[in-house]
């Protein structure tokens, strides 16, 4: 991967690469979001959850956290997420069997299965069909490039692509799924149709205030990106540090079924190997930093580089940049470090990836742990394996963690 | 009602949400037994899914 791309934008801004530091510019209210605002992908993301400041942020939490209730969510893991995966697994390994060749892509059993779960909270229909997931999973990549162009080679092809992708996801997908609500809310209205009749999700509880479309479709497509793109690469990423952990702690292979377990590898994997390369701030005011003494200057903008933050030997120990399981993650009260940001700006759909560990060891658990590490567990159980011969392939003209391709041996 | 320390970043939106309830101590908030009397139940459900942190947590009793 290059490490070095990052565009004029970005050049320009001051570097954070203290825990301390980023953490206390993430919590104070001196500082608004500059990603899709003036960098990133505003043409997409301009006002939604991840760019709004103070107020109308918070009020924007306040609206759409219902979404992320426990209940919901743990209908969508376990009812939803983990039987499709199984059942594609199943595909996979069926068709691995015919062919003789036990080397197969999990990347569209997985984004496909997770796609599932976004029609679910965004409120999409006809997901059903294979062929409307996969383009809408086609079209979360195309969100996702565009949303990190500026970590990456060729950007303006990439958010060319990007809005070509959202204007094809409106009109094919999201403008026939919010008609259907459109009428529904109306009759709630008008003819006396129970509120517990109406869809719970995205689409309808912005109807529900009246927003028009054209704000509910960037919402829906912050959320279709966030949703598919980071778990997918999440999930991978996981694997491949748990696979890594077990050639080394064979005795560990007897856990990979406990929650807690997985919980702690997915941590600790979205602690070195952060989904974003950064988080971009703009002070709001002129001040100091009280951890450092730092002084800065209204308008200046920062750029805190999470995988350096999140290795920061003052908070994760002088062995900080290697994957543990021991103390030094475990202790946290964050043991992702800052992946999932810091403070009110902490990721909305954080809930629905990795919840916070209960320290469950029995794999029946019925309670939701997290799409990542759901995904784990469902896949290791499939006997799945790296081929050391034939790795999982990175995207290379980005610095934005993703995979092209992520093959793996499937058991039989 | 319990709040997790630990995770409690103080982002406010608990107090925001449910003044009565939740106070801010310098050191992460805190719930008060006299304001839960006074409030729904579901402004407190509203200032659990709400926190960013997750650090509010609302057993159910039947």
């Amino acid at each position: 991967v290059n490490m070095g791309i990052r565009s004029p934008e970005l050049q320009g801004m001051t570097l954070i690469d203290r825990f301390a530091e980023a953490d206390e510019i993430l919590n104070s209210p001196d500082f608004a979001p500059v990603m899709h605002m003036t960098v990133g992908a505003p043409e997409l993301f301009y006002n939604t959850v991840l760019s709004l400041h103070g107020e109308r942020h918070f009020e924007r939490r306040r609206l759409e956290a219902p979404l992320f209730r426990r209940a919901l969510l743990e209908h969508a893991e376990r009812q939803l997420f983990e039987p499709l995966l199984e059942s594609r697994l199943q595909i996979l390994r069926s068709e691995a069997n015919v062919s003789g060749d036990s080397n197969v892509d999990l990347l569209s059993a997985l984004g496909g299965s997770l796609i599932a779960v976004t029609g679910v909270i965004v409120g999409l229909d006809d997901l059903t069909s294979t062929d409307n997931a996969n383009r809408l999973r086609n079209w979360a990549i195309a969100f996702g490039k565009g949303a990190s162009k500026d970590w990456s080679e060729d950007p303006t092809k990439l958010l060319a692509a990007a809005v070509e992708a959202r204007d094809e996801f409106v009109r094919e997908l999201l403008l026939p799924s919010w008609r259907r609500r459109m009428g529904l809310v109306k009759q709630y209205r008008e003819s006396g149709l129970d509120r517990t009749e109406l869809p719970f999700d995205l689409v309808t509880l912005l109807l529900l205030h009246d927003w028009p479309f054209d704000e509910i479709a960037r919402e829906a497509t912050l959320f279709v990106h966030a949703s598919v793109n980071t778990n997918t690469n999440a999930s991978c990423l996981t694997i491949v540090e748990l696979m890594s952990w077990l050639a080394l702690h064979p005795d560990d292979w007897s856990r990979v079924g406990e929650p807690s377990f997985m919980q702690s590898v997915a941590n600790e994997t979205l602690r070195l190997h952060p989904l974003v390369p950064g988080l971009l701030r703009r002070a709001t005011t002129s001040g100091r930093l009280r951890s450092s003494q730092r002084r800065y200057r209204v308008d200046e903008k920062f750029y805190i580089e999470l995988e350096k933050v999140n290795r920061d030997p003052e908070v994760f120990g002088p062995d900080a940049s290697s994957f543990s399981l021991g103390d030094k993650a475990s202790k946290s009260s964050r043991p992702f470090g800052m992946t999932f940001g810091s403070g009110p700006h902490m990721c909305i759909g954080r809930p629905l990836a990795l919840r916070p560990s209960t320290g469950s060891t029995s794999g029946e658990d019925s309670q939701a742990i997290g799409l990542v590490a759901r995904a784990v567990i469902t896949i290791v159980k499939f006997g799945v394996t790296i081929d050391v011969s034939n790795p999982p392939r990175r995207v290379t003209t980005s610095m934005q963690s993703s995979f092209d391709e992520f093959r793996v041996q499937m058991g039989h | 009602v319990r709040v997790d320390r630990a995770r409690c970043q103080e982002t406010g939106f608990c107090t925001q949400i449910a003044p009565n309830v939740f106070k801010l101590t310098g050191q992460g908030a805190e719930v008060s037994e006299h304001g839960l009397a006074s409030v729904a139940i579901e402004t407190i459900e509203e200032a659990e899914d709400a926190c960013p942190t997750m650090a509010i947590s609302v057993e159910r009793t039947p």
